[in-house]
């Protein structure tokens, strides 16, 4: 592969790999280290797909990703991320089988996007407050007068309603 | 990470609301590689005398492979070498080439044995040849005089054949198989890709016309130029001839641009009426137009009657990175030609020229791909007040015993639809299973655009349902907009039949 080809392959790949990285449990910054380290990686192999079959091209690279990310778990034993292969594996399929679905992803978001405009004001508040304003648990729990446990709470439900918002939505619509 | 799906929606929503967006990390990367590079050139110096001398060894005259053979074969020179031409009878022969390529040569085959060290290759006059390649040692190629056919490290199949039918240029053809890897096949008809578990017989055949059809034409072979018009399409204007009404197929003089793989995606040739009114839509492979040289190509159509005068009109809907460019030929004194497309309207072109386009007509259909007719057109023009109408489902609705190994089915309009991914079948968990195979080809679209097929998977003994369109959902409609009647049936698979698994 040659630098021109590298440079062609992290422009079309690198925003899904870091989604891809950051949903399998790395931080941002990890994310940042992991996605280089892949396409490092990825330029020093002989196995590269073809740049024809992008899907090819995507899912070898997530195979890649995924073997750094389990890598870097183990040595960051104190790491807050416990991962083994089977959860990983299982992370792999839910990608494929939930957000990809034969395509790149781009019906799941258009769908989440629907989807949070039919939530309510005060869900929607919620979430501003949590992935907008990043605002702490703590800080959320006393504006809304709840526990830090109960806006963990409600904050898994609504993410558990769109993720069933979406899911109709797309298996609606085949 | 306990539940990958609020992980998924989490992830999302941090980029959604939380302005997450990934870094362009493309200037960082490559500023890795080039460090490591450098970090990599000591260690390369120090390896490098070493390799000189392996290579000097390797290099030295009498150390690179020989050619080898095992099994029944004659060969016409004393010696197995280059040149020399290999021959089986009724048993097939191994042939090692540079140590790395091994050629199963099969009975009733012919090849002579080509090539250098390290680009080993064979030209195959007969018969058909098996190879496998090692990767990264060298390069490998079978010629024939139809093409030929490269690889590195792959499994592949060349065979030649002979084809009764055809004119005397295309009696024979090439079957290439692939096994592992990937291979190029070129020839004056153009460049191939093939993947593993891929084959192909090139070149692609083109359908004989029959003499009895009568070929409309404004152009001659040559084309003074080529064109692709990106969010427009090519028309032309013809009369029929001799009574000769039914379209049967239409010609084009094209090549296509872009990636070597085809775009998995159609491209549409639109007959129209004297009033630029769509008579038939039909959708054809990207892939049925090949890159290289311009060159005709013939695509069958299903048999649509005309009227005196009618236009053909073309839709590559081309991009950056695909479309097809179509010929025109300029020493025409009179234009016939237009740009446009059925939807968006049509204008003559500006220059004396005509897109390179023949229309192959006949006075009766030949039905081979369905019939298209006037009256067909006038009775769906007579209930064009009516929304799109199911009149078809395959099974049919209420279908009992269906045989569960059964791979599509199939709802047929009452008129020829939008095509491309214009559809929305529908789940009725409620009433049914849902038949889709998730895993399975997008939808398609035949019978000049009226049929939708879907790909099922089904189990024996289960009761099905599936629905096209609905209140929230309307992806089928005719190229005017007018939506599908929501339209649900039903059908149950038979029980699974016993017998032996062979």
């Amino acid at each position: 592969m040659d630098r021109a080809t590298l440079a062609t392959l992290v422009k079309t790949h690198q925003a899904e790999l870091h989604r891809y990285l950051r949903y399998l449990g790395a931080d941002r910054s990890a994310a940042d280290d992991l996605v280089q380290e892949t396409f490092l990686a990825a330029f020093q192999s002989s196995h590269a797909p073809l740049p024809t079959h992008p899907r090819a091209g995507a899912a070898w690279l997530r195979g890649i990703a995924r073997n750094l990310f389990l890598r870097h778990c183990r040595k960051q034993a104190r790491t807050r991320v416990r991962a083994n292969s089977q959860l990983v594996e299982q992370a792999e399929a839910t990608w494929n089988s939930e957000f990809l679905r034969d395509g790149d992803g781009f019906d799941y978001v258009e769908a989440l996007r629907r989807c949070l405009e039919s939530l309510s004001e005060r869900q929607r508040h919620v979430l501003d407050l949590r992935y907008e304003s990043k605002t702490p648990r703590a800080t959320m729990a006393q504006r809304l007068e709840m526990t830090e446990n109960g806006v963990k709470s409600l904050l898994r439900r609504i993410r558990a309603r769109l993720a069933d918002c979406v899911r109709k939505r797309l298996t609606l619509e085949t | 990470m306990n539940d990958p799906i609020d992980r998924l929606i989490d992830v999302l929503l941090c980029e959604e609301l939380g302005g997450e967006t990934p870094p362009d990390l493309v200037g960082r990367i490559l500023a890795r590689t080039r460090r490591r590079r450098r970090l990599r050139w000591g260690l390369a110096a120090a390896a490098a005398a070493a390799l000189v001398a392996v290579g000097l060894w390797a290099l030295l005259p009498g150390q690179y492979p020989k050619p080898t053979a095992t099994g029944a074969f004659t060969v016409d020179t004393d010696s197995l070498q280059r040149g020399a031409i290999l021959r089986t009878a009724d048993q097939s022969a191994d042939l090692g080439l540079g140590g790395y390529a091994t050629v199963h040569v099969e009975p009733q085959s012919t090849v002579r044995i080509e090539g250098r060290e390290r680009a080993e290759g064979v030209f195959l006059t007969r018969g058909g040849v098996a190879c496998e390649v090692d990767s990264n040692v060298g390069t490998f190629a079978v010629r024939t005089e139809l093409g030929t056919v490269r690889s590195m490290g792959t499994r592949f199949t060349v065979r030649l054949l002979k084809e009764k039918g055809d004119e005397e240029m295309m009696t024979r053809r090439m079957w290439v198989q692939v096994a592992v890897g990937v291979v190029v096949a070129s020839g004056a008809w153009g460049n191939v890709a093939l993947a593993a578990g891929q084959e192909a017989r090139l070149p692609a055949r083109a359908p004989k016309i029959p003499k009895t059809m009568i070929t409309l034409s404004h152009v001659d072979e040559t084309a003074e130029g080529r064109k692709s018009i990106g969010g427009s399409g090519h028309a032309v204007d013809f009369q029929v001839k001799d009574g000769a009404v039914w379209v049967e197929a239409i010609q084009v003089f094209a090549t296509r641009y872009g990636a070597p793989q085809a775009p998995k995606e159609d491209f549409h040739i639109y007959v129209l009426d004297a009033n630029k009114r769509v008579l038939a839509d039909v959708p054809f492979p990207y892939a049925s137009v090949e890159r290289g040289e311009l060159r005709w190509y013939t695509l069958r159509t299903p048999s649509v009657e005309v009227t005196p005068g009618f236009s053909v009109a073309l839709a590559f809907n081309p991009a950056r990175t695909k479309g097809v460019f179509l010929g025109y030929d300029d020493s025409v004194e009179l234009s016939h030609s237009h740009t446009g497309l059925p939807n968006a309207g049509f204008r003559e072109v500006t220059e004396k020229h005509d897109w390179m386009v023949r229309v192959v007509t006949s006075k009766k259909p030949t039905g081979k791909k369905g019939i298209i007719r006037l009256a067909d057109r006038k009775a769906a023009e007579a209930n064009l007040d009516l929304p799109p109408c199911v009149v078809k489902t395959e099974p049919e609705n209420r279908a009992t015993d269906v045989d569960p190994t059964l791979a599509e089915i199939k709802v047929t309009y009452d008129r020829p639809m939008a095509v491309g991914r214009n559809y929305s079948w529908i789940i009725h968990q409620a009433i049914g299973t849902y038949p889709g195979d998730k895993n399975g080809p997008e939808p398609r679209w035949e019978n000049g655009g009226k049929t939708c097929v879907l790909s099922v998977k089904l189990k024996p003994d289960t009761l099905y349902a599936v629905g096209v369109n609905s209140f929230r959902h309307t992806g089928f409609h005719d190229p005017k907009g007018g939506v599908g009647v929501p339209y649900i049936w039903v059908f149950k698979t038979g029980k699974k039949k016993g017998g032996a698994d062979f």
